[in-house]
């Protein structure tokens, strides 16, 4: 039944924002996205780009690269959380993890990181991880 | 060495993306494999560390399995306090990226085709 719901899941009016700073894998990701038919999906080199585009394009869904130069995701993410400049500050975000990472995944969750898809992700791996995110965020925000 | 199906895969099936996105993946590792090597070279295995995790990621993307493995490897060397390991795996990084590199470049054609390989492994068993 959830596997259904999600599968039905539209993704059309909502925009994303990619933040790796690999160009391959940005690319790889933001033809997924567009394959799970968001409306429009920007991209950020790193952490600091990410959060000037956050603030102006205000994305539904973030999907985030951990270890990136020169502001890392996880400095990202706790300013995007904390800092009172930031807007769109409960965005769902989406970590790209590798599997050596899980101390840092632990250190994502506690800063507040909605999800997490090992990379390379699949594009049913990282549609149950959006749909997860977005959903629960939503869920909550209308509790 | 690369996995070009698993590529077209996380492309959604589109073939015709596969050669350019491998193209790009030669451009932009072929730096990092550099700055790894000589990272390796200096022992300075906080880079190493940060460029094999890199490599690794954009690796495994690209479908380029031996190579993400070594890459990988030196990175959880590194993360065990392991130069030796690290500087072994390291041996093999450039040898292996070339083979990769030399992959695309002879594009979808250079491939074995996959039913004779089948039959080939098969006859050879």
């Amino acid at each position: 039944m959830r596997d259904m719901a999600r599968s039905d899941y539209s993704f059309s009016g909502m925009k994303a924002l990619v933040i790796d700073d690999q160009a391959f894998v940005r690319r790889i990701v933001i033809g997924l996205l567009r394959q799970m038919g968001f409306h429009s999906v920007e991209e950020a080199e790193d952490g600091a780009e990410g959060l000037k585009l956050n603030n102006t394009i205000l994305p539904d869904v973030i999907v985030c690269d951990i270890e990136m130069e020169p502001v890392d995701g996880l400095t990202f993410l706790q300013i995007l959380r904390n800092s009172k400049d930031v807007q769109n500050q409960g965005v769902p975000v989406v970590f790209l993890t590798n599997h050596t990472e899980s101390g840092v995944v632990k250190r994502g969750r506690e800063l507040g990181a909605n999800s997490f898809v090992v990379k390379p992700p699949s594009l049913g791996a990282l549609k149950e991880r959006i749909v997860f995110a977005v959903f629960r965020h939503q869920h909550h925000e209308t509790t | 060495m690369l996995d070009r199906v698993a590529l077209r895969d996380l492309l959604g099936g589109d073939e015709d993306m596969v050669q350019p996105m491998l193209e790009q993946y030669i451009e932009t590792t072929q730096p990092l494999i550099e700055a790894l090597l000589a990272a390796l070279h200096a022992k300075d295995y906080p880079t190493v560390r940060k460029k094999a995790h890199f490599c690794s990621g954009a690796s495994k993307t690209a479908g380029a399995w031996r190579l993400a493995n070594f890459c990988s490897t030196i990175e959880k060397a590194v993360m065990a306090d392991d130069p030796e390991t690290a500087q072994t795996a390291g041996g093999q990084v450039a040898d292996a990226f070339t083979a990769v590199v030399k992959a695309v470049e002879a594009g979808p054609a250079g491939l074995e085709p996959p039913v004779q390989g089948i039959i080939a492994k098969g006859q050879g068993a």
